[in-house]
């Protein structure tokens, strides 16, 4: 048997990988949507999905198979191409983000020196996407929305970036593997609690979620950047909106609680339930508090959490150089 | 007669010199006096009401065949002290809408005058020198007929297809004028139609919005898209059959409009009811009003973007309705009183119900104070904004907690007292600031009271009978005022009575008409996202404005 | 240096009523649903206006209606109709046809108030009636009678009834003199 020349070999983990990567996804977000509406029903003292499947399961794929049957419908005025290549920009980054979460020990697609440095510069090409959806359009709400997007996403990218600065002061590298095995004593979230607190806000707000969800705000734009987005181009969006909580929180998981490491189960499961509970705790948020107005989303970034970003910074560079002094 | 009234009084007898003046005794007529002025002299008196601190409650017409009666009445917020100046507007053989039939217009007085002005141009064709812009305010823009006029027999008739073309071209006209609009405005501005169709206008409500970015520069209410001419329809019907007319004005309150007609037939009639039926109405109303300003609160969080709240206020709203349907058989659209009484007695099982319901929902509205009142993002999200100055809600005739927001303590229910609201123990909720967060402040205040009343009546209902027996079936010739704080403010009804077994004329002076009219003078610096909570916060329900 | 100390102080008040908000919303999730899976369960009505129907009398077992116009003048919605005929027995006026017409009836009970024999009544708590054509919705209300023949519905009748009371739309008024009304 001769060897697979690495061309090719490299060609099938791509495919193998992204199909991998794109059935969790889907299987994820209809998962996710399902549980943000009995989360939300419980709040709400109402019941949410129950009838279709065991506990009202098979709701989300219902409503799944419901929009792929429905039709496209594209405005007279809109800008063809751009409008149906928004929901893909929108989405399609954030599968980046399975490149470099490691899921176990060894179990990660590509260990990166720079990792989550990718991550984020992936994410934002999915604003793009956002902001070419408005656009294109040719709706006043929907361009509304993707101006407030891209601010947002401009403000919020510079505290969620210093407050990652902080653990990797503290570790001294970006590769993710490296950043899970610092924390196989102590959980950074113990040593860097502001940060966290500061990453999961800044997270929130990338990924468009109330309070932060002004590109969409359904009292106010409608529906925001995806008003005249109908079928399965909507469910992009939408797909796209549940995978940036998932990957927010898993990184999150990954850098603040400890990644796949926990005694017993097996690290991806570890990791699973970490993630999930980040993903309850922002839907709790969710269904709790009243919208930001854009100008408050943005005095939050800059007045709040940049400046505690850097206070945070300040004080590890501080801590670690006098720990490395100290050693 | 306070001395304000009386200097007002001599002055217009002495100066004025009115063509006809009739002191009125207020418990039937619900007004001091009427005056009927020369057309020339009602700017001059309408600067001197306001500058006695009067406000426009109604401007309204009354047409009869040689002329048009236009009718003003102004009151006041510390007392009541309603004034009806009349003015006559000659037909002299011209025809409605031609510019013959002129009346100076009020609108450099009071900026309330404006819509009035505006509605009596489309309904009589009355044409008022001065006014900034006399178009269409409740009928489509195309409509040529003058339905208040007793000339009118129904609009001409044509079929279905040519209707709906008519519409069509309508809407295309509509299109093209706001493409124009945005044409010609400035390179960063556009204009934005918030409405008629939109989550957050409450309604059919169109605002037509001139922003630069988001702020808001100018804002223009368009009202008229749920207009049913509650009027017209009560001017040929019978007394009677205007009951479910009323139910359907503001029908997340409708108790107190069932309360306003009920007061205005049996003063004119001169009956007054059992103490039975006086207790189970405040009873009924004050419970309405619980649950209309729940359904306010939960709604305008949800314009907020507060989703659970919305669902606990529904929750407890659902329960006030549960108890209000043991008693009507209905949950919305109340039809329950009647001419000296009520539709039907409360059964056994309502006063147990509220005992229990009550205690329940003071804790909610202390969980709601903490959930909502003290949340940084709500209060970062009202405060400050949409500020009604006390002069401005005067011009405006803004009344209702919009205005108790300014910390003017001007209810109905102690200032012009009926039913039993006299013997009752409880306070007129104030708020200083006139913003949006005081308006949220009084309105959870103002159910803290209610809940007040509805504790003392459950238990001190007295025995008596719900009705009294046959009533004659028309009403004594003559004008007749009544007015009843509902829950959005001060609701007016006004009817002439030429004696016969239908209205003459009957003016709907509803309070949401006014407190929205008042959106342009809180609008301008605005975000879009603050022009959905400020609308929120003014509590308007569209049906009530457009009749 | 109090710039300072307030905006701490705001930020962590603020923090503290969002934690406030949170524990709020947590503690009624343990509430119970209040929904009611319709149509699985029914909540009971006791005062429900349902659709207009006749009042069947205990003791004759039919209808009590006398034919006497009084329900179709006072109706807001005009949603009622009825023909009445003169019966070939003795001459009196009997009910041939009263029919609602449930898709204009406002259900404001008007009718039933007026009605001098207490003929008219809500229907039972009947909430979830629908249809699929406009035409069930005009209700027969003596259509139950007829099927079981009560006495009333099989007086034959001659063709030329008494005409019923006209009603009492009123002529539209004379405009009073200028000024007249005050």
């Amino acid at each position: 048997m001769t060897p697979i020349p690495p061309v090719f070999e490299e060609l099938i983990r791509i495919v193998l990988y992204g199909t991998l990567a794109i059935l969790f996804v889907s299987v994820n977000a209809l998962f996710l949507v399902w549980m943000e509406r009995r989360v939300a029903a419980r709040l709400q003292l109402r019941r949410g999905p129950i009838h279709v499947g065991p506990q009202g399961l098979l709701q989300t794929v219902a409503d799944a198979v419901k929009l792929l049957t429905k039709e496209l419908v594209r405005p007279y005025a809109s800008d063809r191409f751009l409008y149906a290549l928004a929901p893909v920009l929108a989405f399609a980054p954030l599968l980046g983000a399975f490149i470099i979460l490691p899921l176990g020990p060894g179990a990660i697609i590509r260990d990166l020196n720079i990792g989550f440095l990718l991550l984020f510069s992936l994410a934002n090409i999915s604003f793009i996407g956002i902001f070419i959806a408005g656009w294109s359009s040719n709706n006043k709400y929907a361009l509304l929305g993707s101006m407030r997007a891209v601010a947002q996403n401009i403000s919020y990218e510079i505290p969620l970036m210093l407050s990652t600065m902080g653990v990797v002061l503290t570790t001294g590298t970006l590769r993710m593997t490296e950043i899970v095995a610092a924390q196989d004593r102590i959980w950074f979230i113990l040593l860097q609690p502001v940060a966290f607190l500061i990453f999961f806000c800044a997270s929130l707000a990338e990924a468009n979620r109330a309070p932060f969800d002004i590109p969409e705000a359904e009292s106010e734009l409608v529906a925001g950047f995806h008003t005249e987005y109908s079928g399965m181009r909507f469910a992009l969006f939408f797909l796209g909106e549940y995978t940036a909580i998932f990957v927010s929180s898993a990184i999150a998981a990954t850098l603040f609680l400890g990644g796949w490491q926990g005694p017993l189960l097996p690290g991806p499961v570890w990791l699973l339930l970490k993630t999930y509970l980040l993903v309850l705790i922002v839907m709790w948020i969710r269904w709790t508090f009243p919208r930001l107005r854009s100008d408050q989303l943005m005095a939050f970034a800059w007045k709040v959490l940049i400046p505690f970003a850097l206070l945070n910074l300040l004080g590890t560079a501080v801590w670690v150089s006098m720990r490395n002094l100290l050693a | 007669m306070s001395s304000t009234l009386s200097a007002l009084q001599e002055w217009l007898l002495s100066s004025v010199k009115p063509d006809e003046f009739a002191e009125r005794d207020p418990k039937t007529a619900g007004v001091r006096f009427e005056a009927l002025v020369p057309a020339a002299q009602i700017v001059a008196v309408a600067t001197r009401f306001r500058e006695a601190g009067y406000f426009l409650e109604s401007e309204t017409a009354v047409d009869f065949a040689e002329c048009v009666e236009l009718v003003y009445h102004f009151n006041r917020w510390d007392r009541a002290e309603r004034c009806c100046v009349k003015v006559l507007v000659a037909k002299d053989g011209g025809q409605p809408g031609d510019g013959t039939w002129r009346a100076p217009s009020l609108w450099p007085v009071y900026k309330s005058a404006d819509w009035f002005e505006r509605e009596i141009h489309e309904f009589f064709g009355v044409t008022f020198t001065g006014h900034p812009g006399l178009k269409r305010l409740l009928l489509p823009e195309s409509s040529t007929i003058y339905p208040l006029l007793k000339s009118f027999k129904g609009e001409p008739k044509g079929s279905d297809v040519e209707q709906s073309l008519k519409l069509i071209g309508e809407d295309a006209a509509g299109f093209d004028l706001n493409r124009k609009q945005s044409l010609t405005c400035k390179d960063r501005d556009f204009y934005l139609n918030l409405g008629p169709q939109h989550p957050s206008t409450h309604g059919v409500l169109r605002v037509l919005l001139h922003l630069t970015g988001e702020r808001v520069i100018d804002a223009e209410p368009i009202i008229g898209y749920s207009h049913r001419h509650q009027e017209k329809m009560m001017e040929i019907q019978t007394y009677p059959a205007c009951w479910p007319n009323m139910g359907r004005l503001d029908y997340v309150g409708a108790m107190s409009y069932n309360m306003a007609y009920a007061l205005l037939i049996e003063r004119a009639m001169g009956v007054s009811p059992s103490p039975r039926v006086e207790a189970i109405r405040v009873l009924t109303t004050e419970l309405n009003r619980i649950s209309s300003h729940l359904l306010w609160m939960g709604t305008y969080l949800l314009d907020l973007g507060g989703f659970t709240p919305f669902f606990y206020c529904f929750d407890d709203r659902e329960k006030v309705l549960d108890i209000l349907e043991m008693a009507t058989g209905e949950r919305l659209t109340y039809d329950y009183f009647r001419f000296g009484g009520l539709d039907k007695d409360i059964p056994a099982e309502m006063l147990p119900a509220i005992r229990a319901f009550l205690p329940e929902f003071t804790k909610h509205l202390k969980d709601y104070d903490k959930l909502v009142r003290k949340n940084v993002i709500f209060r970062k999200r009202v405060e400050g904004l949409g500020r009604l100055t006390r002069d401005t809600a005067l011009s405006y005739g803004v009344t209702g907690p919009m205005l108790r927001a300014t910390g003017v303590a001007a209810d109905l229910r102690r200032t012009e007292p009926y039913s039993i609201y006299p013997q009752l123990d409880f306070d007129v909720v104030t708020a200083e600031g006139g913003d949006a967060y005081a308006r949220y402040v009084v309105r959870v205040r103002e159910m803290e009271e209610s809940v007040k009343i509805v504790r003392q009546l459950i238990e001190r209902i007295p025995d008596g009978e719900i009705t009294l027996g046959k009533l004659p079936k028309n009403v004594p010739k003559g004008e007749y005022y009544s007015a009843v704080e509902s829950a959005r403010g001060t609701f007016g009804m006004y009817l002439v009575s030429d004696g016969t077994l239908n209205p003459y004329r009957i003016k709907l002076r509803t309070p949401s008409f006014s407190n929205l009219s008042s959106l342009p003078a809180l609008l301008p610096g605005c975000l879009i996202s603050d022009v959905v909570s400020v609308l929120g916060s003014t509590d308007i329900v569209l049906p009530e404005i457009d009749r | 240096m109090t710039a300072v100390v307030r905006y701490f102080k705001e930020v962590f008040e603020g923090a503290a009523s969002l934690v406030t908000g949170m524990m709020i919303t947590l503690r009624y999730a343990r509430r119970k649903p209040v929904t009611v899976l319709y149509p699985m369960e029914r909540v009971p009505m006791k005062r429900f206006k349902g659709p207009i129907s006749f009042v069947v009398d205990d003791k004759s077992k039919d209808h009590l209606c006398i034919a006497c116009n009084a329900c179709i003048k006072t109706c807001p919605s005009r949603c009622m109709s009825l023909k009445a005929d003169k019966s070939a027995v003795d001459g009196k006026r009997v009910l041939t046809d009263f029919k609602v017409n449930y898709m204009l009836c406002s259900l404001c009970s008007l009718c039933i108030d007026v009605c001098p024999t207490d003929a008219l009544r809500h229907d039972d708590p009947n909430y979830d009636m629908v249809s699929l054509t406009q035409k069930d919705l005009v209700m027969d209300l003596l259509d139950p009678f007829r099927q079981r023949k009560t006495p009333l519905t099989q007086i034959p009748v001659v063709g030329n009834a008494p005409a019923a009371a006209k009603p009492a739309a009123a002529p539209p008024a004379t405009p009073p003199a200028a000024g007249a009304a005050s």
